[in-house]
């Protein structure tokens, strides 16, 4: 049986107008996805704002996929599929981040997103702090928040950096230092 | 019932400036890979020679395993490139889990009816023997598979969001099957123990190959 949206026009046929550019069929598509996928999220991440989050990745990623789509086929376990690997690339990343925090020890580069001098030798840093740092981080823009994460969090290269966010180096560069200053301007502002 | 968020700014910002996409077609990509397989195998072949002992073995022994080795590199590749009618993605546990049955079963069979032609066939005896002339196989095995394992890999790019080393398990042991069929056809070593492990082996390492790397590749 085909699936169908609340219009009652078939996925598959929502799906092929979407292929084809029409943008109406990526709303149609969305609200007829969109609150079953939510729910599915909810039970996986536990948590309602998470789940929110990973549904808009779920549905950036179906856009920037969609050239897989095989005419015909109901998209439904397909989109299932990029949000349960949506969720699995979230918690990865969320564990890393734990680690780093955990870890926290005299890294340069926890000193740097605190905003603190480097200090190789130093104890481990203020843990208010650095909960302070990763609110910080989150008032951000998206460009720079992404750019420290994938730097600092992540301890990828610059050019490695710059590939998973689709941007040159320069750019990245130029994001973390601004990042950092807007960090620095914050966590100062806050003391 | 849970209200629904509408698109973010980003998701409504892609969407607005959207182009026509083409739609996949998996039957095209597999005939390519098994095109590209083919070619790469024969002119591995024809680069490394075919076996000394080619016109003393009986043409229906030679034919029987090469349909095998052919037989796995399309049955494989369809495995892990074609979904199954009304569906979108391959099922890539089922690509992969087929992949190393057919290794584990294309070995048991080498070892099985293993056949030499006295005075042209080598085969040494003796255990250390065996890893002395299984190496330089495998070698070659797998660098045949290099070529039309890497090129399946991006064929079946963004088909496995879950399970994506399982799917490039069954493509790593198709890219496997190549190996196999190009020293099938250039190897003159005939013992039991050879074929199992060096010939029959090469599907099963490259499919733990692909798999790995691209299970590397997801995780970093």
């Amino acid at each position: 049986m085909v699936s169908t949206s609340r219009s009652e026009v078939p996925l598959p046929q929502l799906m092929h107008r979407y292929c084809c550019g029409d943008e109406r069929a990526f709303y149609e598509l969305y609200d007829a996805l969109a609150p079953a996928l939510l729910h599915y999220l909810i039970g996986l991440a536990r948590d309602r704002a998470r789940a929110e989050d990973l549904l808009q990745t779920t549905f950036l990623k179906l856009h920037t996929h969609r050239d897989v789509y095989v005419a015909g086929a109901d998209p439904t376990p397909w989109v299932y599929a990029i949000a349960k690997r949506a969720f699995i690339d979230d918690h990865r990343r969320r564990g890393t981040a734990r680690r780093f925090l955990a870890r926290a020890g005299g890294d340069d580069t926890s000193a740097d997103l605190t905003g603190a001098p480097a200090d190789a030798g130093a104890a481990a840093p203020d843990p208010d702090l650095v909960s302070r740092a990763v609110a910080a981080l989150a008032t951000l823009p998206r460009s720079q928040r992404d750019a420290v994460r994938l730097t600092k969090l992540e301890g990828l290269s610059i050019d490695d950096a710059a590939r998973a966010a689709h941007t040159t180096p320069g750019a990245i560069k130029q994001r973390v230092h601004r990042g950092y200053q807007k960090l620095r301007a914050v966590l100062g502002a806050a003391e | 019932m849970n209200r629904v968020p509408p698109p973010s700014g980003a998701l409504r910002d892609a969407v607005a400036s959207m182009q026509p996409v083409a739609q996949r077609h998996p039957v095209r990509r597999w005939l390519a890979a098994v095109a590209a397989s083919l070619a790469v195998a024969a002119a591995a072949v024809a680069a490394l020679g075919t076996r000394r002992d080619l016109g003393e073995l009986p043409g229906s022994w030679l034919a029987a395993f090469s349909m095998l080795w052919l037989l796995g590199i399309e049955a494989l590749l369809g495995a892990a490139m074609i979904p199954r009618p009304g569906a979108v993605l391959p099922n890539a546990r089922r690509a992969g889990a087929a992949g190393l049955v057919f290794g584990a079963v294309a070995a048991g069979l080498l070892a099985a009816f293993a056949i030499a032609a006295p005075g042209s066939t080598i085969a040494p005896a003796g255990a250390a023997n065996v890893v002395r002339y299984a190496l330089p196989c495998i070698a070659t095995g797998l660098g045949a598979a290099a070529l039309p394992a890497a090129l399946a890999l991006w064929l079946t790019r963004k088909t496995a969001p879950v399970h994506p080393g399982w799917l490039a398990a069954g493509v790593g042991a198709a890219a496997g099957a190549v190996g196999s069929l190009v020293l099938h056809l250039h190897c003159p070593i005939a013992n039991a123990d050879h074929l199992a492990l060096a010939h029959g082996g090469v599907p099963m390492l490259a499919a733990a190959v692909a798999a790995l790397a691209v299970r590397f590749r997801t995780r970093s």
